[in-house]
């Protein structure tokens, strides 16, 4: 209710993009999107972590039990296509509103989600990037959720930098044949979808070393046919799924590209384009990161929350015997610090998603500039505090708060890849200080903060004594 | 992350400027927004703070940092 106030979102209506957007469309979503959250995808969360995936020896991957009836639901609920442009069958929301919504997917399942997430990535780049015949192609089919997306950038030697990837791209008759060795790939592999559209970083023969010399190709799993139907299987195969400390339901491959004379890729804008293509997508990808730093944090306070309320153990100062430890003012302390933090996360999260979607406005640069300040923020701050937020909430629960079968051990450790993927948080403070402030001589900075600073007097100003306090101490660190 | 904290502190104080200004117009449950307030002081009170031995240690320097000798590690 209060985000409505936060920001804006009339502005949004005055975006072509975003004409239908409403009210009314808000609430319906959410409360759509929670029913699904809490119905469909939260009952194999826990068994889901519980379970993994595992690769069998025929190379297939199986998804914990639920996974495939949770992913059809998404999928049939058309929920793959929120963002998508409508001419390719999606809603064409605006990012505000669809952050909301993956944060209720986040929270209920984070390892099923992320089949999700790489899926939106891939239509993001796709519609930004890709030739009309290839958005034409496979855009439809990614928001609908019938095939899944998977992003290929890292291979052993080369993670937060990429200049040393060594997959090759080979140019013959209309395609290309692409060789190499891609690890930690998302949803790799998988039983959900009846095919895969992997996104894979590669270089030709004669390019230039290093970052300039990369190009980005759609390598399909089953090469489709031109009416769309599934031809062939491409040589790309699952080689193994990592055991991880984290979002275990969620399958990691190694995928091996080209065992076999090489799998067919098709280019996507020109060659050695590929990491300008990938930096387009980047903000989007680094903000949908923060939300799930946000929503793991929001999962973890709710379910404290509701062990604090119903667990009894000594008795509170100035308390009666029978009273939930919530009474005792150092777990009252843990519960109110993780709820304020949230919901700041939650705040800054949707007006970085506003931001995003201003870009498309009258005053795209202006927003622009914004948006590209404030990314890698969200995308450092959330990740990095949903780790305490996590960790708090393990406190909460004491002893059985280790024991794996309360669940609540499961955040603690979904949340520790989230500073470490999509940039760790180093690559971010690392953007935020040269990309961000050093280049334009911190100018964007600076204006930022005289912005928060005439709205904090503006506030200071209103009369009322709390809100002036308040803007003292904002003042004061600012 | 200094900077993460700022900025919520910033989106804090215009939730608890937007809480107070709807109390008055009946439109949202007054427990509510009173808890909106209560916790943007929270925030300002027990978590913004941290900056400010953040801003101490990045302002410092890390002159000792750098020169930490490899072989002493």
């Amino acid at each position: 209710m209060l985000s409505k106030n936060l920001i804006n979102l009339d502005e949004l209506n005055k975006i072509s993009d975003y004409q239908h957007f409403s009210d009314d469309l808000v609430d319906a979503i959410l409360e759509e999107a929670g029913k699904i959250g809490s119905e469909v995808l939260d009952p194999c969360n826990l068994s889901g972590d519980h379970e993994g995936s595992k690769r069998l020896d025929s190379g297939e991957v199986r998804t914990p039990k639920g996974y495939k009836e949770a992913y059809e639901s998404l999928r049939d609920g058309g929920w793959f296509g929120l963002e998508a442009k409508e001419q390719y069958g999606g809603q064409q929301i605006p990012v505000t509103l669809s952050a909301a919504v993956n944060e209720i997917w986040h929270s209920s399942n984070m390892s099923l989600a992320l089949c999700h997430l790489l899926t939106q990535g891939l239509i993001y780049a796709l519609q930004k990037s890709a030739s009309d015949d290839q958005k034409n192609f496979y855009v439809p089919k990614l928001a609908s959720g019938e095939w899944t997306g998977t992003m290929n950038l890292t291979e052993p030697q080369a993670g937060t930098d990429l200049s040393s990837i060594k997959t090759k791209a080979v140019k013959e008759n209309g395609h290309y044949k692409i060789s190499g060795q891609k690890i930690y790939i998302t949803y790799g592999e998988h039983d959900l979808s009846e095919n895969i559209i992997h996104l894979v970083l590669a270089r030709t023969p004669d390019a230039p070393e290093g970052n300039k010399g990369i190009s980005v190709f759609i390598v399909p799993k089953f090469i489709p046919n031109e009416d769309g139907s599934l031809g062939e299987k491409n040589d790309v195969s699952c080689l193994s799924i990592e055991k991880k400390l984290g979002v275990k339901g969620s399958p990691t491959a190694v995928l091996q590209f080209g065992d076999n004379g090489g799998a067919i890729g098709y280019l996507v804008g020109e060659e050695n384009q590929g990491l300008n293509i990938m930096f387009e997508m980047m903000n989007h990808a680094r903000f949908s990161v923060g939300v799930q730093g946000l929503a793991v944090s929001e999962r973890a306070y709710q379910q404290s929350k509701m062990y604090a309320f119903d667990r009894v153990q000594g008795i509170p100062i100035d308390g009666n015997k029978g009273d939930p430890i919530i009474d005792h003012p150092d777990v009252l302390r843990l519960a109110s610090t993780m709820k304020s933090e949230v919901e700041a996360m939650r705040a800054l999260a949707i007006y970085g998603g506003f931001a995003l979607d201003m870009t498309k406005s009258s005053q795209n640069e202006y927003w622009e500039t914004k948006s590209s300040l404030m990314i890698p923020i969200i995308k450092g701050w959330l990740t990095e505090r949903s780790l305490e937020i996590t960790s708090n909430a393990i406190q909460i629960h004491g002893g059985m708060g280790f024991i794996e079968e309360t669940g609540i051990a499961q955040h603690y450790r979904d949340a520790r890849i989230l500073p470490i993927y999509e940039g760790t948080t180093a690559i971010q403070a690392n953007d935020l200080v040269f990309r961000k402030t050093l280049r334009d001589n911190g100018k964007a900075i600076t204006e930022l903060v005289e912005e928060i600073n005439s709205e904090i007097s503006e506030i200071s100003n209103s009369g009322n004594e709390v809100l002036k306090n308040l803007c003292e101490k904002m003042t004061q660190s600012l | 992350m200094m900077l993460g904290y700022v900025f919520g502190g910033w989106m804090m104080i215009k939730s608890a400027s937007k809480s107070l200004e709807l109390k008055n117009t009946g439109e949202l449950d007054e427990d509510f927004l009173n808890a909106k307030v209560n916790t943007s002081s929270i925030y300002l009170s027990s978590i913004l703070p941290k900056i400010e031995s953040l801003s101490s240690i990045i302002l410092k320097g890390d002159e000792d940092i750098l020169s930490m000798k490899k072989n002493w590690l």
